[in-house]
């Protein structure tokens, strides 16, 4: 039996070779910067974070991408890799999403569920920290629930400052597990983990079955 | 359930003074919090959080600025993470924490409200995260989610939008993004994540009444979908019934050991028969230790071979055999050292837990067997710090003292005097008290 979250982590961080040109077409095209533009609801959120903070700056990122038509999920992930991975943003985006797009494909729930999965991966640069980090965005994935944002009054906005939410999330998940927050070592298969709550009745192995042959996110991005 | 029905009936309740006793309670759990708070102050995962991080809100027990979003998640991370605060034993809520990290985060705010003002946003907030949590009990928990996560943004989100002094809309706003930004899998226990849970919680609160305050609409449906999603069960009478005059709050309890709380009968009777044992020859003469004690003592620590502080927050096995040991379990019982210690191995491996489904949650009863064939038992019918005998207002003096004292020596009193405080700028005193400053 693979041990699954490990396994997650590895191929987040791998080199991404096997990545097919459409998905990487899809990540580079995306546009350069994005501003949220005015926004009072995005800068009452932002005060509440440092001066100059880097989860601050991923806010607005993203969700200037979502305003502007990007998938949520692409959004929150691209956001947050070219933060901290700039020499391999588009694989780190493409990864995470990768990830993120085989969990919610498993779980039958909409990809942008789990964004700060992406987000968390796409910010973590070593395997100890990546793993935590994971720990600590599938946490946070209570986001399964509700409505996707879309189609009532006002629920585009919305969707913008969930998707905004999620990166600001998974990067400050990857960031704490940089610095030695501890998380669980199997927070997706564990006995309490994201599948057991989520999806008993699936198997793990799924996950990781046909992993960097196969794109999940090809169907989404 | 729409939210602006919640919050309507929520606007309408906080209108009403609220009953003398339940004020009291939300001192007392404002006071507990407060202790647990500085006493974790100093850990590690509150470090990664405090070190990065500079503005104007404060952290209980730290000197440094932080943002305010940080200040919350610190707290809330420091309140809960010796596991040595409060719970609402029906829904296994640890309400305090998460409101508390509310508090600090918007102290630079509205510091200078009236103690009143700020003790009923507390107490609301407590009280609706309880609320969703017995509505939703037990099958929420039983499936794997941690209650004081998952209701705790709700709760913090209320008590930030009622010291924002949000109504209408706005307020119905703050709650949806309080219910829709809870957190928590169990997977998470034993590690820095547990603690995360209401430190999130209380930063995802703040941020749902910030934005909420901006004007940002709320998600729709944010009550249904965590019904659907996150619980089998649903009971709106728990939720909304008798708004204002059952207070759930009431049901808060106050813990006397750092850990969780369905060890705490076990250590006690543990702690009764340290000198018994001593006068027997010592734990080098025990031959075996039998735990009689409910299901879920192993259900939910059972792990015997605990390898740091937080693992053994979750080994009853650890738990008594401190008790044993020592005679006395607080925090020190769950420095590393002491839990990776060949004295507390060679203790913890004749520990065995026999559970039986006859043994109430609040009772347990421990016989030790010596080497020359003696036994010696105890039997705890009703653990302190449950619900039929909660701690005293000495007992809850001394604990805060205990907390506070090493961290920030000499201001026990006037961290108390803070709590206790009448008129306005309440929560600027209680800040000053809480990271050392005078007043």
């Amino acid at each position: 039996m693979t041990d699954v979250s490990a396994s997650l982590v590895q191929f987040s961080l791998s080199g991404g070779s096997s990545i097919p040109d459409g998905l990487r077409s899809a990540v580079s095209d995306l546009p350069a910067a994005s501003s949220a533009g005015e926004d009072g609801h995005l800068a009452a959120v932002r005060s509440a974070y440092p001066e100059g903070d880097v989860r601050a700056d991923v806010l607005e990122s993203a969700a200037g991408l979502a305003r502007s038509g990007v998938h949520p999920l692409l959004a929150a992930t691209a956001s947050v890799a070219r933060l901290r991975n700039d020499a391999r943003a588009v694989e780190a985006t493409v990864l995470g999403c990768e990830v993120a797009c085989r969990l919610a494909a498993l779980l039958d729930v909409r990809p942008d569920a789990l964004s700060v999965v992406g987000a968390a991966l796409a910010g973590s640069t070593d395997p100890a920290g990546a793993l935590h980090a994971l720990g600590l965005a599938s946490t946070q994935t209570t986001t399964v629930s509700g409505s996707s944002g879309e189609g009532a009054e006002g629920q585009e906005e919305v969707a913008a400052l969930r998707t905004a939410f999620a990166a600001a999330d998974g990067l400050e998940a990857a960031l704490l597990g940089e610095r030695g927050f501890t998380a669980p070592e199997a927070p997706v298969e564990g006995r309490r983990g994201l599948l057991a709550l989520l999806a008993p009745a699936v198997d793990a192995q799924e996950l990781v079955s046909e992993l960097g042959t196969r794109w999940h996110a090809e169907a989404v991005l | 359930m729409a939210s602006s029905t919640i919050a309507d009936v929520i606007t309408e309740a906080v209108e009403q003074p609220l009953p003398d006793d339940v004020f009291a309670m939300a001192r007392r759990t404002l006071l507990n919090v407060a202790g647990t708070a500085v006493g974790a102050s100093r850990h590690e995962a509150v470090d990664a959080v405090v070190s990065h991080s500079r503005g104007v809100a404060r952290v209980p027990g730290r000197r440094t600025k932080v943002a305010p979003v940080d200040a919350a998640l610190a707290t809330g991370i420091a309140a809960h993470l010796d596991d040595f605060d409060d719970t609402h034993l029906a829904t296994v809520i640890h309400p305090g924490a998460a409101c508390l990290g509310a508090l600090a985060a918007l102290e630079p705010e509205v510091g200078a409200l009236p103690a009143t003002d700020v003790l009923n946003a507390y107490a609301w907030g407590c009280e609706l995260q309880l609320r969703l949590g017995v509505a939703v009990s037990p099958s929420h928990y039983d499936l794997g989610w941690h209650i004081t996560g998952t209701c705790g943004a709700f709760g913090a989100a209320a008590t930030s939008a009622l010291l924002l002094g949000l109504r209408g809309e706005r307020l119905a706003s703050a709650l949806s993004w309080g219910i829709s930004r809870g957190l928590g899998m169990r997977e998470g226990f034993g590690t820095m994540t547990k603690p995360f849970h209401p430190g999130k919680a209380a930063a995802n609160g703040v941020l749902a009444a910030r934005s909420a305050a901006a004007g940002a609409p709320g998600p729709d449906r944010a009550l249904e979908g965590f019904v659907e999603t996150l619980t089998r069960e649903y009971d709106e009478r728990q939720f909304l019934g008798e708004f204002g005059d059952r207070f759930e709050l009431r049901y808060n309890t106050f813990k006397p050991y750092p850990c969780g709380i369905v060890t705490h009968p076990v250590i006690e009777a543990g702690e009764h028969l340290a000198e018994p044992i001593k006068a027997a020859g010592g734990v080098e003469a025990v031959e075996g230790v039998a735990v009689h004690c409910h299901p879920l003592v192993p259900e939910l620590t059972g792990n015997p071979n605990p390898l740091d502080g937080l693992q053994a927050r979750f080994s009853t096995v650890h738990g008594v055999a401190a008790g044993l040991l020592l005679g006395l379990v607080d925090l020190s019982a769950y420095e590393d050292d002491f839990v990776r210690s060949e004295a507390m191995k060679q203790v913890r491996s004749k520990v065995r837990l026999l559970a039986a489904p006859e043994r109430a949650r609040a009772e347990a009863e421990v016989v030790v067997t010596m080497k020359d064939g003696a036994t010696l038992r105890h039997h705890v019918r009703t653990a302190r710090g449950s619900q039929e005998m909660p701690l005293t207002e000495a007992d809850l003096y001394s604990k805060v003292s205990r907390l506070i004292e090493p961290v920030l020596p000499g201001r026990t009193d006037s961290v108390v005097k803070a709590v206790s405080g009448e008129g306005p700028d309440y929560l600027t005193t209680l800040m000053n008290a809480c990271v050392g400053e005078e007043d």
